[in-house]
């Protein structure tokens, strides 16, 4: 077995019974070619700080818990490794959330947007005695890759829409509510538009394009977001129609 | 039980884009929109001069070969290309096309460029 | 959660604003080069930048057409960007809005009356 290396860590500390701001605090961990981050999360908490807060489950990049700062780049801790960071590096709680203690945050209105978004199918009234819905490999082609979403929050770590914007559901709700508009057994479009169209919505983006580079499973929100922006201008058009006929009708009754 | 929980919340500062080169890239981006405004006033302040007369118009001119004006629409130059890379790279992420697809479309934007520059600078050079 | 937020009218800036960043993605590269450095340079063969030649072409329906387009598209994108742009330096209120889109449609107006009056 290979030798293990010594590295020092810096891991933003936030204790709120005690602390009036977050503090760095220096850890001395070691490593070697196959420590990730959060296995040096666990060698700091079993060794060096037993108080030490973080989220993790899974540690192979399915559940979405472990989503950390590192050297300012969101990351999954579980899914990133200490051997390409040989100078040490800066590990804080995940950037645009309120910091809860040490490495946890906050994320009741991250999930509250998502809820907003409806990201389950509506208004199929299919029965299961009706067998299976069916959808060809090109409808499936078409929200795909939309569907990868774990819900780890990275995306809008990177967003600094999503910090400076108080209320922008962000770029996982609006991939997750355009995952299910583009899903052929879905009828909820009606539901989501208008919280996309909103001010609260998809108008906040400016494909700055940070989320899709970080988001750890290939989803692209910003790509769904500027597809997202695309039908909320249609929707938008046919609205303006509507009010248009709806006033010809009234001036004509 | 009382809740011991005190969030922090952490200031976003002005100067947030500085810190990660992806960010610096993005507001360079954005950015290019300077100079692309610039240009355009210059364009509306010799149609004035065009429409004003011969005099006017070689005031224009003199006032363009004028280093400074030459240096800044230089960069206007540089940021409109800038602005023509990074345009044509989003542009297939906003169009809900296949992967392969995607390719074709940017190789046809910076076709149809070729194209209309060629015929701009055709219809302007070939008096 | 409030189920009819208002909508955002910002589709119709938006429209502006790609039409605008396309137009200039094909067009504004040529247009600096011709008009802001080989015109005042003469770089150009004979009476290619005269001042007569210039003018039948910009009186021409095409040329009232593009110059129009060529002042006024990139404006819309420009502004737009500068103005969200500035609500990321944390420069934010309806004011620096107005200032922007105002700005833009003011000279809109101007280059209009410029190309039909030339």
């Amino acid at each position: 077995m290979a030798e293990m290396q010594r590295m020092t860590l810096r891991v933003s500390r936030y204790n709120p019974e005690r602390d009036a701001a977050p503090h760095l605090e220096l850890f001395e961990v070691l490593w070697d070619d196959q420590s990730s981050f959060l296995d040096a999360l666990a060698y700091i908490k079993d060794n060096l700080a037993p108080d030490l807060s973080y989220r993790s489950s899974c540690r192979m990049a399915i559940c979405g818990s472990c989503g950390v700062m590192v050297n300012g780049e969101p990351k999954l801790a579980c899914k990133t490794f200490l051997r390409n960071y040989p100078e040490g590096a800066l590990i804080e709680p995940m950037a645009n959330f309120p910091v809860e203690r040490d490495l946890v945050v906050d994320l009741s209105s991250f999930l509250e947007f998502i809820q907003a978004l409806k990201p389950y199918i509506i208004g199929n009234l299919r029965k299961p005695e009706d067998g299976p819905n069916s959808q060809t490999p090109a409808q499936m082609a078409k929200y795909h890759k939309f569907a990868m979403c774990i819900n780890c929050g990275l995306c809008c770590a990177a967003c600094p829409q999503f910090g400076l914007n108080a209320g922008f559901v962000g770029p996982a709700a609006l991939t997750l509510g355009h995952r299910y508009n583009l899903d052929n057994r879905d009828f909820g479009r009606k539901e989501r538009m208008p919280v996309i169209n909103s001010e609260k919505g998809v108008w906040n983006c400016t494909f700055v394009g940070y989320c899709s580079e970080v988001c750890p499973k290939h989803a692209d929100p910003a790509a769904a977001l500027q597809q997202c922006k695309a039908e909320s201008a249609a929707d938008f058009v046919a609205s303006v129609l509507e009010c248009i006929k709806k006033k010809e009708a009234r001036h004509a009754g | 039980m009382p809740g011991k929980r005190k969030p922090y919340i952490r200031e976003i500062k002005a100067c947030w884009w500085t810190k990660l080169p992806f960010y610096r890239f993005y507001m360079l981006r954005e950015g290019t929109a300077v100079p692309a405004v610039w240009f355009s006033v210059l364009l509306m302040y010799g149609l004035a001069a065009l429409s004003s007369g011969p005099e006017a118009w070689a005031c224009y001119v003199s006032f363009l070969a004028h280093p400074l004006t030459a240096l800044l629409n230089l960069l206007a130059f540089l940021a409109a290309l800038l602005h023509t890379k990074t345009w044509f790279e989003l542009t297939p992420s906003a169009l809900p096309l296949p992967e392969e697809k995607k390719g074709k479309l940017v190789k046809g934007l910076w076709a149809a460029t070729a194209a209309a520059s060629l015929l701009v600078l055709l219809i302007i050079l070939c008096a | 959660m409030n189920t009819e937020p208002k909508r955002s009218n910002e589709p119709i800036f938006w429209a502006l604003f790609g039409a605008g960043g396309m137009w200039s993605a094909v067009f504004a590269p040529v247009a600096v080069l011709v008009f802001g450095l080989l015109l005042p340079f003469n770089a150009g063969p004979g009476e290619a930048f005269s001042y007569e030649r210039l003018l039948d072409l910009a009186r021409s329906f095409l040329g009232r057409l593009f110059i129009f387009l060529m002042i006024v598209l990139p404006l819309w994108c420009g502004l737009h960007r500068i103005h969200h742009c500035l609500h990321d330096l944390k420069l934010h209120s309806p004011v620096v809005r107005w200032l922007c889109l105002g700005f833009a449609y003011t000279l809109s107006l101007v280059a209009l009356f410029q190309v039909i009056f030339i």
